[in-house]
């Protein structure tokens, strides 16, 4: 019973509710009185807050009502599976190249982290992994660069040095 | 007279008409790049114009921002990723009717409803600019929370079965948009110390992370549409005349909403891409079938968002009041020049208004083969594996947020809309509420407040104001009714739920 109970809206709901309650308790430091009319900086958020908590309380009833009423699917819960594997991996993918441009530079990064999410993707074709990811990346710097005047991450270090052969 | 043969003699130069010309191919390319968009094309091109006579540099920037605000389609209805803001509604519709396989259906729409409400909001420009910049001027700030909330309660509409789940996430998207400096105390929030959200959090940088991030996410997860469509040809496929006769009221209805939205000051073409769509939703006969992929939801946003660039240009013309962010960016277009928008322009230089004026018509009439010609370049990337372009369009989707203010903290922000943008899909919660309340939040909140100082605190008088209280009265009595209709003929659907009978 409570796991067909457990589903990914409650689960949600519960998440944004404790958020909200949060994030209200934050904001209603900023109640001050008359200091800047009747409306302040806290005005509009605790409204919105307190419309979030309502609705995440609403959507969390609705959903244990429709699975108890059987108008819902109840098989719709949070599962892990393998197919999550690759999922985690992207994200992981993403994570290290943002927290790598700074370092090692928007033209040496680039295309390791396309191979990488091409592969990952399922691209097997070696041409297309080997062609694309430098072109695309050669292409953008250029554009970017030479042409719009946005200083793309150089990297620091021999990275640095090897950006700006290009940029 | 004579001023329209001196403004027609500027425009048919053939060095005019080559700058129009490349302006609005440049404008759809623009446009048509995630994270790209006619206002950075503007701002780039300026200093280019340093080198061009006032007239040609003021007609190829207007030619891009024509170009830029169509070209933001392309994108939305291939890959559902708008290219720019005011193209995010057409991917509602334009999107699933890719997926359905009737992609060039969708660009033949999209490009023709753009050329019409192009040229109807440049016709109303020439003709009634001074009359409609001066009604534009009496809008105050109960008006503008009017309009605000009026384009709100289309996420009543678009929940459709869903409607407690839309409300939610768009007042997550009011959330959303309170981050950063209160514009009237000066105070942060929600900001938490990290300098990256002081300035708020960039609609655009939102939308790329919900959409492009978002949808890369639940494909590489999901693996089921990893492959390419080899065998699907797309070739733009223009409406035939019956389909546009059904289309007739709606696209009419969103070209002169456009245009009104358009004159607007800081109102621009997104909000009239949205108005457009919600009165297209209320309006319709089956509400019920927008967001499954039909031609009235490409038609409206796409008549509505291009009739606002015509619109926008009443009050930057007449008033030297920019109405969008891109028509902000042209008054520096202007300024380089030595010259200055406004009433005094029209006395002392007519013809330079009248070709702007010309070119405008130019640039739609271009538009029309430069959106066939761009969307088969672009048509031809849908045949590409996912996993060939999906790292493309993150580079791409990087690149852009990081352009905005070449800031790391865009960056981060973008990735992650894209983590809510894939649970959001994931758990069937609707994007687009999100991005309606986050293009809105600011306006709604700003308004309201300095609308209730304004009339010293009494919401009441805003309902008293002619133009306001009608808008909200017609707001909150449709918001009204989608509620009653949707309780009294399905009483489960607040949650999501659907018909018994399909779980049995």
């Amino acid at each position: 019973m409570f796991r067909s109970l457990l589903k990914a809206d409650v689960i949600i709901s519960v998440i944004v509710f404790c958020v909200a309650l949060y994030l209200y308790v934050e904001i209603k430091a900023m109640d001050s009185g008359d200091v800047y009319g009747q409306l302040g900086p806290a005005y509009w958020p605790k409204f919105v807050l307190a419309s979030i908590m309502v609705l995440s309380v609403m959507v969390a009833f609705f959903s244990i009502k429709g699975v108890l009423q059987g108008t819902l699917p109840a098989s719709k819960k949070i599962t892990f599976t393998a197919e999550n594997v690759r999922f985690i991996a992207a994200v992981s993918l993403i994570t290290g190249y943002l927290v790598l441009l700074p370092f090692v530079g928007f033209l040496v990064l680039t295309p390791f982290m396309m191979i990488t999410f091409m592969y990952l993707l399922g691209e097997r074709s070696k041409v297309w992994i080997f062609t694309i990811p430098f072109v695309l990346t050669i292409g953008i710097v250029l554009i970017f660069t030479k042409a719009m005047y946005v200083p793309l991450p150089r990297g620091v270090g021999i990275f640095l040095s090897i950006s700006h052969l290009l940029y | 007279m004579e001023i329209w043969m001196t403004a027609f003699g500027n425009v048919f130069d053939p060095t005019a008409l080559f700058f129009i010309f490349a302006g609005v191919m440049m404008g759809v390319m623009l446009g048509a790049i995630p994270g790209l968009n006619s206002t950075m094309g503007t701002a780039l091109l300026i200093p280019f114009t340093y080198a061009m006579d006032a007239t040609t540099g003021l007609l190829l920037l207007s030619a891009v921002y024509c170009g830029g605000t169509f070209g933001g389609s392309i994108s939305a209805i291939l890959f559902n990723v708008p290219g720019s803001p005011e193209a995010s509604v057409t991917g509602f519709d334009g999107y699933p009717m890719a997926k359905a396989g009737k992609a060039g259906k969708a660009l033949g729409i999209a490009i023709m409803c753009s050329t019409i409400g192009g040229l109807f909001s440049v016709a109303v420009m020439n003709l009634v600019s001074p009359l409609l910049a001066e009604v534009a001027l009496t809008f105050s700030e109960p008006e503008y929370f009017a309009l605000a909330f009026a384009a709100l309660t289309l996420i009543a509409t678009l929940g459709g079965n869903k409607m407690t789940k839309a409300f939610l996430i768009g007042f997550i998207g009011l959330l959303i948009a309170t981050i950063g400096i209160d514009p009237m105390s000066g105070l942060e929030r929600f900001t938490f110390g990290w300098s990256g959200l002081i300035g708020g959090v960039n609609f655009i940088v939102a939308l790329i992370g919900a959409f492009a991030v978002g949808e890369i996410l639940v494909t590489a997860e999901s693996g089921s549409s990893i492959g390419g469509e080899g065998d699907v040809k797309v070739s733009t496929q223009m409406p035939s005349l019956a389909e546009m006769l059904k289309l007739k009221w709606n696209i009419l209805r969103s070209a002169v909403l456009g245009t009104l939205i358009g004159i607007l000051p800081g109102v621009g073409a997104t909000t009239a891409a949205f108005l457009g769509y919600s009165e297209a939703v209320r309006w319709s006969k089956h509400p019920e079938k927008f967001g499954t992929g039909i031609p009235d939801g490409i038609a409206a946003p796409e008549t509505a968002n291009n009739a606002a660039t015509g619109g926008a240009m009443v009050p930057l013309l007449t008033l030297g009041i920019p109405g969008s962010a891109t028509t902000a960016v042209i008054i520096g277009g202007f300024m380089v020049h030595g010259l200055q928008p406004g009433p005094m322009l029209f006395l002392n230089q007519p013809d330079l208004m009248y070709s702007i004026f010309l070119a405008m018509y130019m640039a739609n009439f271009f538009m029309f083969f430069s959106g066939i010609i761009v969307a088969k370049l672009f048509s031809n990337f849908r045949k590409l594996r996912y996993s060939i372009l999906g790292p493309c369009i993150f580079v791409f989707a990087t690149v852009g947020a990081f352009g905005i203010a070449n800031s790391m903290s865009d960056v981060w922000i973008m990735f992650a809309f894209g983590l809510l943008g894939y649970v959001m899909k994931k758990f069937d919660y609707s994007v687009a509420p999100l991005i309606i309340a986050l293009v809105l939040g600011g306006l709604a909140e700003e308004s309201l407040r300095r609308g209730m100082r304004m009339e010293d605190y009494n919401l009441m008088a805003f309902l008293s104001r002619p133009i306001a209280g009608t808008i909200l009265a017609i707001a909150a009595l449709t918001l009204l009714w989608t509620l009653y209709s949707r309780f009294r003929h399905k009483p489960n659907v607040l949650a999501g739920e659907m018909e018994r009978p399909e779980f049995k």
